[in-house]
């Protein structure tokens, strides 16, 4: 009876309103909520943009934070003067902000820049370092320039990962868009080892050590890739289906669109990493099983398109795998076969000077300077892995 | 050799669980932007934690709550929120004692501290650490998306009471009609489901009907219904 009472369909289809539907990680989700932000702040700020009071330099740089309150991650001198704002206000466009993961609690430092996106750029490689997450928003360009922790500062100075905000009405969406969009993202994103995921994605030794993957590189790109549809959709339809189990299995990111009769169809896509340390045997079973896992999506409930995107990171990708097409149109399932560059190792550093010197130890570590060094994050980063417990069970 | 977890007495290892769990929800709350937690809204909150875990494939800790006119009370949260604080993993403000010859109880408000937050980051690398924190986190994200929607261009201090929605849990409600001085989440451990998690599976299907969610937003939904609930 009381749950009756609680939980009744009027009061639920009331309650879905405005859900943020937030997927992937915490920085990830971070990054989404950032791009929403962005969009309902274009909408609520629409007669200023259109008057062209919002300059294509402004920028608006966002810090992400466990805690903005009590660890801001900037120097000291900048937290004095700080104020809280609400972002369902949407004035927040200018400046230094530093907030949580839902931008629930947001805290603005610096109220903005003179010169705009130069500054904050000047500001990134002056105060901000190597594991920091942070985001630009380019009010003016239509553009959130995201830096994932772990990218060096100055490398991401130069190459920004980038996510258009386009607005997409989700009546424009069609299978065959979504195609082009994941060719987009391939090519922006996976192609080379610098893009701007693959360069998170791969461990490079030096030689004659071969580079591999890092652990997981299907997580790695599934949270990315919501991330870019989310700033191409006008709408929150892309999603990561973070533990639903369907009817074959597990579905890496689906696009929901409702059509002019509000029926809602699916796109379903499955994504698959060929890796470098596998045989071409263990390489093509992992694709096939991809084309088998997204041919069972196909029986999902208003499914009207699955697509197997294979990344290929295999080191020598002239072995072709036309099996791969065949039973893909065997099955009706859209083949995305993607190829990715294998970053070579690095060559081994001059050893005449170097040698002499002796190998930083933890205790040199903890005492190096932790932050601000943006281009130096290698004892900071022993430091951190000495600190840091295996994982247990 | 041995795990550490068989070495130390069941007792103990319990209440280490429980100091873990207290210490995981306050920080799950700053990061949530929920932020400070009166006496009566952590152990609210606890018990919404225990209610509702199951939804996360986590098994609820054995303490029972009790009951009290000042809302439920966990001994065991008493104790742990000491040694946090002593320790200075937790702050308390506004502290003041009960008089109760039955209970040991006071009030207070806790929050995270920057030690807090490291220790809580080391508690959570291990996989069981991380998926706790992961629950604990998402529910304290329902809550300010949740039980705070309306009130989001509010100070905090002018929202509303978050304990308010909190009583409204199913399962509180089953407990308090209950005549028992103590508040049952589940009477034994081989309940799978109580009506927190019922409720629960029942937004989700109703969700999964319309749009394409995570079990975050079920927890954000029902957190709404509450706050409507208690208004």
């Amino acid at each position: 009876m009381a749950t009756a009472q609680l939980i009744n369909p009027q009061d639920m289809a009331e309650a879905v309103a405005d859900l943020s539907l937030v997927s992937g990680t915490p920085h990830e989700r971070f990054f989404q909520s950032l791009v929403d932000y962005f969009i309902e702040w274009a909408s609520a700020n629409a007669a200023a943009i259109a008057a062209g009071h919002v300059k294509s330099s402004q920028a608006l740089l966002v810090i992400y934070s466990e805690s903005p309150r009590l660890e801001p991650g900037l120097p000291a001198e900048l937290c004095q003067d700080i104020e809280e704002v609400f972002p369902s206000l949407y004035t927040l466009d200018d400046g230094v902000a530093v907030a949580n993961v839902s931008l629930a609690d947001v805290f603005q430092h610096v109220p903005s820049f003179s010169k705009g996106a130069p500054d904050a750029l000047k500001f990134v490689r002056t105060h901000l370092n190597v594991d920091q997450t942070f985001a630009l928003l380019m009010l003016g360009q239509n553009r959130v320039l995201v830096h994932d922790a772990g990218v060096p500062i100055d490398d991401w100075l130069k190459a920004q990962r980038v996510i258009k905000v386009q607005l997409v009405d989700e009546t424009e969406i069609t299978p065959e868009l979504i195609e082009q969009q994941l060719d987009e993202f391939h090519n922006q994103a996976m192609a080379t080892p610098l893009a701007s995921h693959a360069r998170l994605m791969w461990k490079i030794e030096e030689e004659p050590t071969l580079s591999v993957l890092n652990e997981k590189p299907e997580l790695h790109v599934q949270s990315g890739l919501v991330t870019y549809f989310r700033g191409l959709y006008r709408y929150k339809v892309a999603n990561v289906d973070e533990e639903i189990p369907l009817t074959k299995g597990r579905v890496d990111v689906r696009i929901s669109r409702f059509d002019k009769s509000k029926d809602r169809f699916f796109t379903m896509i499955e994504l698959k990493v060929l890796a470098p340390t596998n045989s071409n045997k263990r390489n093509l079973e992992w694709a096939l099983q991809g084309i088998e896992q997204a041919h069972g999506y196909k029986e999902t409930f208003q499914t009207e398109s699955a697509i197997a995107c294979i990344f290929d990171a295999r080191r020598d990708q002239s072995v072709l795998m036309p099996e791969l097409q065949t039973d893909a149109d065997a099955k009706g399932v859209v083949l995305k076969l993607h190829p990715m560059e294998v970053p070579p190792p690095r060559k081994p550093k001059k050893t005449s000077k170097s040698a002499a010197l002796p190998a930083p130890t933890v205790a040199a570590a903890k005492n190096a300077k932790p932050a601000s060094d943006n281009t130096t994050p290698k004892l900071a980063k022993i430091a951190k892995t000495a600190k840091a417990p295996k994982k247990a069970a | 050799m041995a795990r550490i977890s068989q070495s130390i007495p069941k007792g103990e290892r319990e209440k280490l669980q429980f100091s873990r769990w207290v210490l995981l929800i306050i920080n799950a709350a700053e990061a949530a932007g929920v932020g400070r937690l009166s006496r009566k809204q952590l152990h609210l909150l606890l018990f919404l934690s225990f209610a509702s875990c199951r939804f996360y494939g986590i098994a609820p800790l054995r303490q029972r709550a009790r009951r009290t006119e000042q809302g439920p009370y966990y001994r065991a949260a008493h104790i742990a929120l000491g040694g946090l604080v002593l320790s200075g993993l937790v702050k308390v403000s506004e502290f003041s004692a009960h008089r109760s010859s039955e209970h040991l109880q006071f009030e207070g408000s806790f929050e995270a501290t920057v030690s807090g937050l490291e220790v809580g980051r080391v508690l959570r690398s291990t996989h069981r650490g991380e998926a706790l924190y992961s629950f604990l986190l998402d529910l304290c994200l329902g809550v300010v998306e949740g039980a705070w929607h309306d009130d989001r261009k509010q100070e905090r201090s002018q929202r509303r009471g978050l304990e308010r929605a909190f009583e409204q849990d199913l399962t509180y409600q089953e407990a308090l009609n209950r005549q028992s001085n103590v508040l049952f989440v589940e009477e034994n451990p081989d309940d799978q489901a109580n009506p927190t998690v019922a409720g629960l599976r029942e937004i989700r299907r109703f969700l999964d009907a319309k749009i394409s969610v995570n079990r975050r937003d079920v927890l954000t939904v029902y957190q709404r219904l509450l706050m409507k609930k208690a208004a």
